[in-house]
């Protein structure tokens, strides 16, 4: 079952996506419903992320998408600690993550963890898990609902 | 000698001039950034003994505000034959700008090409500021999605896995600061001369975006520069020494510009395919490299250019810096084991000089074969320059006399 978060990572007022973007819609809709997926080429084997017009290794257009597990390895890591606005400043340090998917290791997604954001709370190699953020319910575009990160147990066997 | 051999541009174009205008601190100096631009042209064409009405060309990048058609209305140029601006990758296009200028001349389309570049952050909008609100779409909602806002926010991720691949620590990133505010205590241009930093002042600064602090990270500065270029007859008729520009090169290798980092050959620089191709066009190998100028976007990322060109082997730059290595004799700790041996960044560059997105760069370049620089490396026949390490497109080139 999907966990999701009703706190918010980044404060009120801070851009979020727009859920009807027309390359990544069907990314925010599985996301609403629970579901992290990347794009994948209905003619080849290729998965990328994020999404693009067209597949990069056989120049097909007829993508679709692919559910993944919701399993990540942390590949690289940050933690903002100048801001880049006031509304940052107000929020403190933040991380931002970038992880390989397990199910599709060529595959890398910028995140953030929730409940990291003090020093030394991430390392290279740490396994994560996906949740999803309410992050808002906007008039004209409904639900948008954003992936985030918790440190997960490594997996047994 | 391969095909492309006959179509080299080796030694078919010669930098004859260089100039900038007055460098500040952001928001310190008050004159238009256009203003700053024609300043920095007039010094160009000045220190090339060159009438500025003979330009007839203009090459710039990063979409530079002061566009060529205005320039040559001020200056009142008889005549405006090219108009070149060098696509995106912010300073990963001083080299390219450059190599667009001379391609111009070989071409015959102009005769005297001027490369520049005005960035007065203080005039418009700091880099290392970013102010997000409403609604994200296309590739930028990716990273505004996780807070990715700034440039060191964002080249902090592949420095980390760099320095966590090959063990680099924070004082070998630090080196690559010092070096170049030693540098700029004997450059009166610098913004930062006056004020030098010792390994210690790095590890105390503050944190911007772990592993990257304050003195990692290039100035926000106002500020021009420009360069000339012509054919080698018309470069003997004024006043500078020949240097010629013996190759350059610009672009990317394979899907280096994947959004969300997902660039393969992540702990590079990105310039793998460019520097072999530098290297082919100039028909010269890293060996023989006597002083350089790396882009200092960040720390890191100058460690992991300088690996992508060979003057070190893969993974060894953070032992490569130490012992004075990158240092100017001039300024090199007593006894130090390297001293000087391939001196970086010898005006200060855009961590201690100033930040005109990288042209005092080639600025340096050039002085140091004219024989103008501030520190001269002693008997340097041979200058590279590298531009915008970690950006795609990115361009680099090497000059010689």
């Amino acid at each position: 079952m999907a966990e999701f978060v009703d706190s918010q990572y980044f404060p009120e007022g801070y851009a979020v996506p727009d859920p009807n973007d027309a390359l990544s819609r069907g990314f925010w809709e599985a996301a609403r419903e629970g579901r992290l997926v990347v794009q994948q080429c209905r003619d080849c084997p290729t998965v990328q992320h994020p999404p693009e017009v067209l597949c990069h290794a056989c120049h097909s257009f007829d993508l679709g998408w692919k559910d993944v597990s919701g399993r990540a390895t942390i590949y690289s890591f940050t933690r903002t600690v100048h801001p880049a606005n006031d509304l940052l400043r107000e929020r403190g340090p933040y991380n931002v993550v970038l992880l390989q998917l397990d199910d599709h290791p060529e595959v890398r997604m910028l995140g953030n963890v929730l409940d990291a954001d003090e020093e030394g709370a991430l390392a290279i190699g740490m396994p994560l898990r996906v949740v999803f953020e309410r992050t808002a319910v906007d008039p004209d575009v409904g639900e948008i609902v954003q992936p985030r990160w918790r440190l997960a147990e490594p997996e047994s066997g | 000698m391969g095909k492309n051999a006959a179509r080299s541009i080796r030694d078919k174009v010669c930098v004859v001039g260089v100039g900038e205008s007055e460098y500040g601190r952001h928001g310190s100096i008050a004159r238009p950034e256009f203003q700053l631009a024609i300043e920095a042209i007039l010094a160009a064409c000045s220190d090339a003994g060159l009438d500025p009405r003979q330009l007839n060309g203009f090459a710039s990048y990063a979409n530079d505000r002061n566009d060529a058609i205005r320039i040559a209305t001020a200056l009142g140029v008889e005549q405006t034959a090219f108009n070149n601006m060098h696509w995106g990758g912010g300073g990963g296009g001083v080299a390219g700008a450059v190599a667009n200028a001379a391609a111009a001349i070989v071409a015959g389309y102009a005769d005297y090409v001027v490369a520049y570049r005005a960035l007065a952050q203080g005039q418009f909008r700091r880099f290392g500021q970013a102010s997000v609100t409403g609604r994200s779409r296309g590739q930028d909602m990716w990273r505004l999605a996780v807070g990715l806002l700034t440039p060191p926010q964002r080249f902090a991720l592949p420095i980390r896995r760099y320095m966590y691949e090959y063990g680099v620590t924070s004082e070998q990133l630090g080196l690559i600061a010092v070096a170049s505010y030693k540098h700029a205590q004997h450059n009166p241009r610098a913004v930062m001369n006056g004020r030098p930093i010792t390994i210690e002042d790095h590890q105390n600064s503050r944190m911007i975006a772990d592993p990257l602090r304050l003195y990692d990270c290039c100035q926000e500065t106002d500020g021009a520069a420009a360069v000339i270029l012509t054919t080698p007859e018309r470069a003997r008729d004024l006043r500078r020494p020949l240097v010629y520009l013996a190759g350059a090169a610009q672009g990317a290798g394979y899907r280096e510009g994947a959004m969300s980092d997902n660039r393969p050959n992540y702990t590079t620089a990105a310039f793998s395919d460019v520097a072999r191709r530098l290297y082919a066009s100039a028909g010269m190998g890293p060996e023989e490299i006597d002083v350089a100028q790396i882009y200092e976007n960040f720390t890191g990322l100058v460690l992991m250019a300088m690996e992508d060109f060979g003057l070190c082997g893969r993974g060894e730059a953070g032992r490569w810096v130490e012992g004075g290595r990158i240092e100017h004799k001039a300024v090199a700790d007593a006894g130090a084991p390297h001293a000087g041996a391939l001196p970086i960044n010898t005006s200060g560059g855009n961590l201690a000089e100033a930040y005109t997105h990288g042209f005092e760069l080639m600025v340096e370049a050039t002085r140091q074969l004219h024989g103008t620089a501030t520190l001269p490396v002693e008997g340097a026949r041979t200058s590279l320059l590298v531009s915008g390490p970690g950006v795609a497109p990115a361009s680099a080139l090497i000059l010689h006399n």
